[in-house]
């Protein structure tokens, strides 16, 4: 009987090794099909689900919904404000530039996404988007949000991608320093058990002084990202072992663990697959 | 009409699972629900029903997540079989057997899942992140008898039959 027991194990670990082995293409339509059929019960249960957290927060919070209405209507008119201001210099440096026949340096457009589910293992700091190839999205593409840059297209299906996010500590792109331009690389440290991810700038120069409130950007010198998309703030630096280089902690512009919208960067020059490496990492 | 439940149980639980860190809005809060499911099945069916949920919920877990296909097939038909083995020995109704099974494969697939990344060289994992194995257990031992208690609902309201399991 346990000897049948085990053969019967055995067969249904066989199944498994046939699966492990499925040729790449084979079991990317299998992942792509899953994801597919189950990203409209995903896109449904997270609208719930934001709703009821919205209502949770409004019944905990209702003393506060006024002021916060006030300050957000005095925000709001302000940025309107900023705004005139702000395509007033546009129309202006447009004129200059053709002035001077520079070509247009607008990076495209950006196109909004809804986040519908994180990485179901939870071993990678990844999240599943309502957008794919059918609105455009390609593979490294960057995503971002408004207070910064969030990370990376990994996957892309018909309606859905994957959104590899900067706190994965696998993801590593080349950065700069606003105030000095000192370059560095900056990589993830993973999801902490509370508040925000926390990213490392390493090999940035020693002899560069660095202080905490450094604002970091993309530095435009790898291949995925543009140039001067905001990282985040560094909080402190250190020198690593060696001596020639100094590290810092940054603190990420963006909440990574709590995004409901991200914007897509749409036109940004996309490398073919055949052109990048194997895991897409950017080098200074 | 247990093949309903069953199909049932794990599109719930693979729908579930993803989402709830979203809403809760900590990266963290990953409920191991297919776990609790295949720790359902491999509690209180017979082993074909248990290895069935458990290829079932591993290639969910593979097709959904990032891991090679038909790895957490592997660790879950492993677990699955584990407490297909022991059973007999339990208190298989009890919610306590049912939180504290929950756990172990809880742990047991979070603490290979890991390894298997790290061998296959998938990804490189600080030790930071290795806290996410015991946390897993602390959430197999809440899921797992809610989702006994509704699978068990569910088996019954659709008429299947249920291995009556005190020894």
């Amino acid at each position: 009987m346990r000897q049948s027991g085990f053969s019967n194990w055995a067969w249904w670990a066989l199944l498994c090794l046939a699966l492990w082995h499925l040729p790449p293409r084979c079991s990317q339509r299998v992942r792509g099909v899953t994801r597919e059929a189950l990203a409209p019960l995903h896109a449904g249960v997270t609208a719930l689900g934001s709703r009821l957290r919205e209502s949770f927060l409004v019944l905990r919070g209702w003393g506060g919904v006024v002021q916060e209405n006030r300050r957000l209507a005095e925000e709001i008119a302000y940025l309107r404000g900023r705004v005139r201001h702000l395509e007033s210099f546009q129309r202006e440096n447009l004129a200059l530039r053709r002035q001077l026949q520079f070509l247009d340096a607008s990076e495209g457009r950006l196109l909004p996404a809804e986040v519908i589910g994180r990485e179901i293992s939870g071993w990678w700091d990844a999240l599943r988007i309502a957008r794919g190839s059918q609105d455009g999205l390609q593979r490294n593409m960057a995503v971002i949000t408004p207070d910064g840059l969030a990370g990376k297209v990994e996957a892309v299906q018909a309606h859905t991608a994957e959104v590899m996010l900067l706190s994965d500590p696998s993801l590593r792109i080349s950065a700069r320093i606003s105030r000095t331009g000192a370059f560095g690389i900056v990589r993830g440290t993973g999801a902490p058990l509370h508040g925000r991810p926390l990213f490392r700038m390493d090999f940035i120069d020693a002899n560069t002084t660095v202080v905490p409130g450094d604002e970091v950007v993309t530095s435009g010198l790898g291949t995925l990202y543009t140039r001067g998309l905001f990282i985040g703030h560094v909080e402190r630096v250190a020198h690593d072992a060696s001596g020639l280089y100094q590290t810092a902690t940054l603190v990420p512009g963006a909440d990574l663990g709590d995004l409901t919208y991200v914007f897509l960067v749409m036109g940004r020059r996309v490398l073919a697959a055949q052109e990048l490496q194997p895991d897409d990492q950017e080098r200074p | 009409m247990k093949a309903l439940t069953l199909a049932t149980m794990l599109l719930a639980a693979a729908v579930v699972q993803p989402v709830l860190p979203l809403i809760l809005g900590n990266p963290w809060m990953v409920p191991p629900l297919l776990t609790a499911v295949v720790a359902y099945y491999a509690l209180l069916d017979s082993r074909g029903w248990a290895m069935a949920a458990a290829l079932l919920a591993g290639c969910l877990l593979d097709a959904l997540g990032r891991a090679p296909l038909g790895g957490s097939a592997f660790i879950l038909l492993c677990g699955a079989g584990g407490i297909h083995a022991v059973r007999a020995q339990l208190y298989r109704n009890s919610w306590l057997t049912q939180a504290l099974l929950g756990c172990g494969l809880a742990m047991l697939y979070a603490l290979f899942s890991a390894l298997l990344l790290w061998i296959t060289g998938n990804r490189t994992l600080p030790f930071r992140m290795l806290a996410r194995v015991p946390l897993q257990g602390v959430a197999g031992l809440l899921v797992t008898p809610p989702v006994c208690a509704l699978a068990r609902h569910l088996d019954q309201a659709l008429g299947c039959r249920i291995e009556q399991g005190e020894t």
